[in-house]
């Protein structure tokens, strides 16, 4: 009868024997290949700070009207140019200009990193059934654990900082992407994609003229939750070392402190990619 | 006149096990039995078809006889079961993916029922869609696609989106696009049966306009016989995925192959598809209007009953008198076929 009512767990000194396996293994592993995977990621690491950088040096008054220009192009809609400006008026009449430029920097970068990577994940799903059915529950696993939990061997590997931050960001941000790309693809008017077959379009005219500019609302979609995601990553390296931290050792506050300007940027990249699609 | 699209022995069957089941279609298993027993559909059967060069062809069915299936096959968007397509002595069959897309490119080009346009381009945009995918340059792309959209009767309307449009105004842009890549092969899938009538009747003319200086073949799909007889020069009939007659506007009318047809042509103006020269008698030196033997009996019946003769003279091309015709003739011809057998009856 015991074994119905008391789970066959494994004995106490068996899980221990097998966390310390995984611990060492893992360790082992860090110690061998962190220079190279650091390395790997070097690249991304100089982007952002490049980016950043740049930002930082641009005189305000041209920073606001280059945002007001991608503003305009993206909406139309002078309402939201004008919202645009104010907003990062505020920004920097409250001091928060800097910081600003880092959340900028971030949101920019990752959004590029997603699309870039999410892009072609999600037009591959949408041209095979196969594909579709080995990355959805990827994705799930994806979007449903913390993300603290894959934070800590990424943190373990490379330390605390930016890169971190970034693909905390980029794993959260991701799925929506390639969700909803692989759906905008899917869901084009099966006669329009006739009329690209029968005036003789190869794959890559299908794809280009008419199935990314139809599925785009979606994909834009997908681009506007991204940018709303950054709730996780707060506000840029700041919360990200708060965050680590607080992985780490110390206690939940710093993890949720409020950033005011986060919330005004995410008001306009909201704004401008939702547009009248 | 010289054959420009011949379909020979062309079987479609849709299903997972298609060519098993060719067999079975081939041995004389209907559609019906084949959809309950076997759970394939048979989309087409045995089509036998000549399409001549620079003529209309149209193809008439009901809704699922297979139009759609048929005209598919033409620039091989679906592969048959079993069968041929030639084009200009050239197996459309035994193209490789790229010779196939050329020929889509260049050779046939396509008119949908939902029109298909691309919803983020404007109009001019559109119309340049196919010169795009050929590869021609920005600029003499744009020239032809502002010619077309001018003959179709759009000028005007190049920067405006297809949403901003009529259906009717719609259509024309999907038949500019089809035009401007200057392919000699026009498939017309439906193209007028989503619009109004009186929009239908407008672009009716427009497709006969463009055609009498065009002269492409052009295979044209309805459900519609006014349509049907009024667009085509030759029209197949097709009932369960099979030709059950194939002929002239006239020979349709005039001689129904079974009753399936001849209850669909009883309710037809006979006057606006028969022509004098069906109906005319030999020349027996009665005077009155000289008229073409093209011409119909419904015009002619006009004219002769404006006339102080009752008769017509009818002449061919040259001029030369051919026969003649008297308004009793004209009145006749034009009468329903079962009024004509009420009458013997009283
Ligand atoms: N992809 C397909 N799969 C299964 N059956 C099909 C498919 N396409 C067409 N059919 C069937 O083939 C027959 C002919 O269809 P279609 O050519 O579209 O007819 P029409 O254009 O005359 O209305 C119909 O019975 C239809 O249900
Ligand atoms: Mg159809």
């Amino acid at each position: 009868m015991e074994f119905f009512t008391e789970f066959p767990a494994l004995g106490r000194r068996d899980l221990r024997d097998l966390r310390l396996a995984i611990d060492q293994s893992f360790k082992g592993f860090s110690r061998e290949y962190g220079e190279q995977i650091e390395a790997l990621f070097d690249p991304l690491l100089q982007f952002l700070i490049g980016f950043e950088r740049l930002l930082q040096a641009t005189p305000w008054p041209i920073f606001i009207l280059v945002v007001c220009g991608l503003a305009w192009l993206a909406s139309r809609s002078i309402r939201i140019v004008i919202g645009t400006a104010v907003s990062f008026y505020l920004i920097g009449l409250f001091g928060m200009w800097e910081d600003t430029m880092s959340t900028v920097s971030m949101i920019a970068v990752s959004t590029i990193l997603c699309l870039s990577v999410g892009l072609p994940i999600g037009v591959l799903m949408s041209r095979s059934d196969r594909a579709q059915s080995i990355v959805t529950p990827i994705l799930d696993v994806m979007q449903t654990i913390p993300s603290f939990v894959y934070l800590i061997p990424v943190v373990m590997l490379l330390g605390i900082g930016k890169v971190p931050g970034l693909i905390a960001v980029v794993i959260y941000a991701i799925p929506p992407i390639i969700r909803l790309t692989n759906l905008g693809i899917r869901l084009v008017d099966s006669e329009v994609l006739e009329a690209a077959d029968a005036f003789g379009a190869n794959p890559w005219q299908r794809l280009t003229q008419v199935q990314i500019p139809l599925a785009l609302p979606n994909i834009f979609a997908g681009v506007n939750q991204k940018s709303n995601h950054h709730d996780v990553a707060r506000d840029g390296r700041d919360r990200i070392d708060d965050w680590c931290q607080w992985i780490g050792t110390t206690g939940p506050e710093s993890g949720l402190q409020p950033v005011s300007c986060n919330g005004f940027v995410k008001w306009d990249g909201d704004r401008c990619t939702r547009h009248h699609f | 006149m010289t054959t420009k699209i011949e379909i020979k022995s062309l079987y479609k069957i849709f299903g997972p096990d298609a060519a098993a089941m060719m067999e079975k279609v081939r041995s004389g298993t209907t559609k019906e039995q084949l959809n309950d027993e076997f759970n394939h559909v048979l989309g087409l059967n045995n089509i036998n078809l000549e399409i001549p060069d620079q003529g209309i062809q149209v193809v008439m069915g009901l809704s699922g006889s297979g139009k759609s299936t048929l005209i598919r096959h033409i620039n091989r968007l679906i592969e048959p079961t079993s069968g041929e397509v030639w084009i200009d002595g050239v197996n459309v069959l035994a193209m490789s993916d790229a010779e196939l897309r050329d020929f889509r490119r260049q050779r046939a080009s396509m008119v949908f029922q939902k029109f298909a346009l691309l919803p983020h381009r404007t109009v001019l945009e559109n119309t340049q869609y196919g010169l795009e995918i050929q590869g021609l340059a920005e600029k003499e792309a744009k020239k032809r696609a502002r010619h077309w959209i001018e003959r179709v009767g759009l000028a005007g309307y190049e920067e405006n989106y297809p949403g901003q449009l009529s259906g009717g105004m719609q259509q024309r842009v999907g038949l500019a696009r089809a035009l401007a890549t200057d392919a000699d092969i026009l498939l017309m899938d439906e193209a007028f049966s989503a619009l109004d009538p009186l929009i239908r009747t407008d672009m009716q003319n427009i497709l006969l306009d463009l055609q009498s200086e065009l002269h492409k073949t052009i295979v044209f799909i309805t459900h519609d016989l006014e349509e049907a007889l009024r667009i085509g020069d030759r029209i197949a009939i097709l009932r369960d995925g099979r030709v059950i007659q194939q002929g002239t506007p006239q020979q349709i009318v005039l001689k129904p192959k079974d009753d399936y047809i001849a209850d669909f042509t009883k309710d037809i103006n006979r006057g606006r598809v028969i022509r004098l020269k069906t109906i005319m008698k030999s020349d027996n030196g009665q005077q009155g209007p000289e008229l073409s033997g093209d011409m119909l009996v419904e015009d002619a019946a006009q004219l002769v009953t404006d006339s102080p003769s009752s008769h017509a003279r009818v002449m061919d091309g040259e001029g030369r008198c051919v026969g003649v015709v008297n308004i009793t003739d004209l009145i006749r011809a034009m009468a329903r076929p079962d009024i004509e057998s009420r009458i013997e009856d009283l």
